[in-house]
């Protein structure tokens, strides 16, 4: 701890010190500028033993962040300071604490820009680096180390990191380290200049070192683990008028970590993505396949924490209450999808469309697992210490993950009057993704929801949210009511019940009631509200927690200048 | 306008109601009585027996499995503890822990409704958030615990262990037991002989009760380990059963500077009924002391050994 006080110290000292003479050094007109913004979340508890709420000792918990950045001219410099005293119900409570966890320093000369410090940076899709900030997930994977990107021409950027990565207020032991070419064909190619097609192609490498460590594979047994991993990947952006390709495939050589059963097989993964945009219709396909992509800079880990790669998941992400109850998470693992999505705008004027047109999206997502067949006939499948299993690239697995086919229509029938209809059929394997084993393991539900937005005037609007998902597995059906009043732009104020009606256990059938108010005036805003929330199951790598149901105040205040 | 101040000062008079909220007001009675209670040292109750003359001194290092019964993945994690146990032998103590979401009995499901949670194990899974991180997961020796960095997977164990048993003992700790099943009454003596001084570290011991060999349901999804999703007949081990001197232990003493290196002699006298848990079967029964550091919290030295030969 002391270490890092001297750092944030030092750090600090060199700031004060810095900037004044980078101010007299920059020409006067280009200026600086110090922006930044806070966020509070502080959640008062009480207990509701009905729902499983339990005591919280510290009755308050407050989770905040403050970034400040300073930039001038081509400098850049920033910090956050953070605070969770304690962890706010739902957090991983290894984030208690308070300091200063990102700072960096940038600067941009002639076709080098350096960066030191903390570094949020992505190589292509992301497949086997990427590192950023999701507060609201209580996710920072971000890289301590150093960035330099060069451009030694036109369409050219090439890019070299090299660090190692946040562990809630440490770092994790893997140095990871990488680089990563990008090149737009239309700057090099004369003839591409002017066509429609335009071509971006790149590549990538990523390199995690960790120390040796025991790892038994039984009392006698010990594992040779590689203390070197390499990934790469190579990926092709086409487009051409209103379409658009892209691939992104990325391997990984022998990573044997607590996520795969310490299997000694590569990982591969694909993600293909086609487009198709014009007026009023637009069309995505995507189709995924991930085979022991699980990377990470400690081998032991099984937490949501210390990520090289992202695999994003390729199914719709709900915003309802209730289609949100069954959300998909991308299994790195072992999974094949596919996903197709299309919004289609039915002209104003005419019969469907009416006077303002109508909007319908529809939306259809369906992943299993790979195929997964024996080594030979004396190991087992996953066994650790072996190469773990084979699997056909193409073949899709049998095991059902998640499925997901909804429609969107949204029309507004009067100036003042909309209405948004949607309608969803899941099925959703609890096993895989929260990880935990029931009598039945895939939940299918339907979700109706229809959303209506009055303008009682300009400033004043009126929002009624109506929702349903029906069941017959796990909790059962489910219903809710929102309604929000809007006095544009300084209040807002809700009120929302959800209501577990067909729970088997009728002495289950819970409401979960939500009243907020919020004011706004410019980038500030304070809201206040009180009701009680579901408990919930997160599941990341073979290891779940459950989050505890909680009925309390939540104050959030959020500022930026 | 005057409305919307006064919107506004509600909300924040509020906000400000919510800080002023997180108190606790005590009522009279002040003094209440203790709900963990120990048992006085009792030697005339238990003699304290000749301790034989230790010639090897090493560290012995303490692995705290946090469970459950309905968690799916922590049929592995005791795989990888028996595998440690396997190779460590004697330098390691492993506990089973249920604590926490998948150790609470099932109210619909008798298959479930088995409880091995216990008061003191609750307490430390609350007090060092292995629950709140995940199940399975655990610590070695309560390393770390107060840069908030104890709890560590499953495969982690190992390389944890290794370094703690390599580490120089500072003291050195022998427990003896005597059983007496007529009047139920177990006799636990321990013995801490230090090997280095301590500069004014407040120490304490924990003594508690594991029994293997419990057959019971267990939720399970790796096929390595055995059937899925349940195995019915799972055997349990290292099953902590209860604290036999309190969930915090019992301070040791104060040493201070240039300590004249006298051992400390301890004896604790226990039923097996105090756990309220009459199935327990005695010669399942292992006794484990653990000496840590009231601050820090980390495990100084463990001893383990069986309530009945």
């Amino acid at each position: 701890m002391k270490t890092h006080l001297l750092t944030y110290a030092t750090f600090l000292a060199a700031l004060i010190c810095i900037f004044p003479s980078l101010l007299q050094a920059q020409n006067s007109s280009i200026g600086s500028q110090v922006n930044g913004n806070f966020q509070m979340d502080a959640q008062y508890y009480r207990v509701d033993s009905a729902i499983g709420a339990l005591p919280v000792p510290e009755k308050m918990q407050m989770n905040s962040w403050t970034n400040i950045t300073y930039t001038s001219g081509d400098f850049n410099a920033g910090l956050r300071y953070e605070t969770y005293l304690n962890p706010v119900n739902g957090y991983d409570p290894r984030y208690k604490g308070t300091g200063i966890p990102y700072w960096f320093v940038d600067y941009k000369t002639g076709k080098f820009q350096i960066t030191a410090g903390h570094i949020y940076e992505q190589f292509g899709g992301g497949a086997i680096f990427r590192t950023y900030e999701e507060h609201n997930l209580g996710y920072d994977n971000a890289l301590n180390g150093i960035r330099v990107k060069f451009t030694p021409a036109k369409g050219v950027e090439l890019k070299g990191i090299y660090g190692t990565q946040r562990y809630f207020w440490d770092k994790g032991p893997g140095i990871v380290r990488g680089a990563d070419a990008d090149f737009n064909l239309k700057d090099w190619i004369p003839s591409l200049e002017n066509s429609k097609l335009r071509v971006r192609i790149g590549g990538s490498f990523v390199s995690k070192y960790q120390a040796d460590e025991e790892i038994y594979n039984s009392s006698q047994e010990k594992l040779m683990l590689p203390l070197n991993v390499a990934a790469g990947a190579g990926r092709i952006d086409l487009g051409y008028g209103n379409f658009g390709l892209n691939a992104e495939y990325a391997q990984k050589i022998n990573d044997p970590n607590a996520t795969n059963n310490f299997i000694y097989k590569k990982g591969e993964s694909l993600l293909l993505t086609a487009t198709y945009n014009q007026k009023g219709l637009g069309i995505i396909l995507q189709a995924k396949r991930l085979d022991n992509m699980g990377f990470k800079s400690k081998r032991t880990e099984t937490g949501n924490v210390l990520d090289i790669g992202y695999l994003p998941a390729i199914t719709k992400q709900q915003t309802y209450t209730l289609a949100a109850v069954y959300p998909y998470a991308t299994q790195p693992n072992n999974e094949m999808g596919m996903e197709a999505q299309v919004n289609y705008k039915i002209a104003k004027n005419t019969f469907l469309g009416g006077k303002y047109g109508t909007d319908i999206a529809v939306n259809f997502s369906a992943i299993n697992s790979i195929v997964k067949e024996l080594v030979n006939d004396t190991t087992l499948l996953d066994e650790s210490g072996t190469l773990g299993y084979k699997s056909p690239f193409f073949k899709v697995g049998d095991t059902k993950y998640f499925r997901d086919f909804n429609i969107e229509i949204g029309h507004k029938f009067t100036k003042s009057f909309k209405l948004l209809f949607t309608y969803m059929y899941e099925e959703y394997n609890t096993a895989i993704i929260e990880g935990h084993i029931d009598d039945t393991v895939l939940v299918h539900a339907n979700i109706l929801v229809a959303e209506m937005t009055y303008k009682l005037s300009p400033e004043k609007a009126l929002r009624l949210e109506t929702q349903a998902l029906l069941t017959q597995q796990d909790e059962g059906n489910w219903v809710m009511a929102l309604l929000e009043y809007t006095v544009a732009p300084k209040w807002f104020v809700s009120v929302a019940d959800q209501w577990n009606c067909g729970n088997e256990d009728t002495e289950k059938r819970f409401h979960y009631p939500l009243a907020a108010v919020a004011y706004n005036n410019d980038a500030n805003r304070i809201q206040l509200s009180y009701g009680k929330q579901r408990e919930g199951i997160v599941c990341v790598g073979g290891v779940c927690r459950n989050v505890p149901a909680s009925n309390g105040f939540t104050l959030t205040i959020t500022t930026s200048f | 306008m005057i409305k919307i101040t006064i919107l506004k000062s509600i909300l924040i008079i509020a906000a400000s109601v919510l800080v002023l909220a997180s108190c606790d007001k005590i009522d009279a009675p002040y003094i209440v009585p203790n709900t963990d209670p120990i048992e006085p040292e009792d030697t005339a109750a238990c003699p304290v027996p000749k301790f034989p003359a230790v010639t090897a001194h090493y560290k012995r290092a303490l692995i705290e499995d946090y469970t459950g019964h309905t968690c799916v993945n922590c049929p592995r994690a005791a795989l990888i503890t028996h595998d440690l146990k396997d190779k460590y032998q004697d330098s390691l103590v492993v506990v089973a822990v249920h604590a926490g979401f998948y150790a609470k009995p099932s109210t619909s499901d008798s298959v479930w409704a088995y409880d091995f949670r216990t008061p003191a194990g609750t307490e430390w899974d609350n007090f060092f958030k292995v629950g709140a991180v995940g199940n399975p997961n655990g610590m070695v020796s309560r390393k770390g615990y107060p840069n908030n960095q104890q709890v560590l997977s499953p495969p982690s164990w190992a390389n944890a262990v290794k370094n703690t048993v390599s580490e120089a003992p500072l003291m050195d700790l022998q427990l003896i037991t005597e059983y007496d099943s007529a009047k139920d009454k177990l006799c636990i003596h321990s013995k801490i002989s230090f090997l280095q001084a301590f500069t004014e570290r407040t120490l304490k011991i924990s003594v508690i009760i594991t029994e293997d060999s419990i057959i019971q349901a267990q939720k399970n999804n790796d096929v390595t380990v055995g059937t899925t999703p349940s195995i019915l007949n799972y055997v349990h081990t290292h099953v902590m059963r209860g604290a036999v001197n309190g969930i915090w232990g019992t301070p040791v003493l104060l040493i201070p500077e240039n300590s004249s290196f006298a051992p400390v002699v301890t004896t604790f006298q226990t039923h097996f009924t105090n756990f309220n848990l009459n199935t327990m079967v005695p010669k399942n029964c292992h006794v484990i002391a653990f000496v840590f550091d009231a601050e820090t919290k980390e495990v100084l030295q463990v001893a383990e050994v069986q309530v009945v030969e």
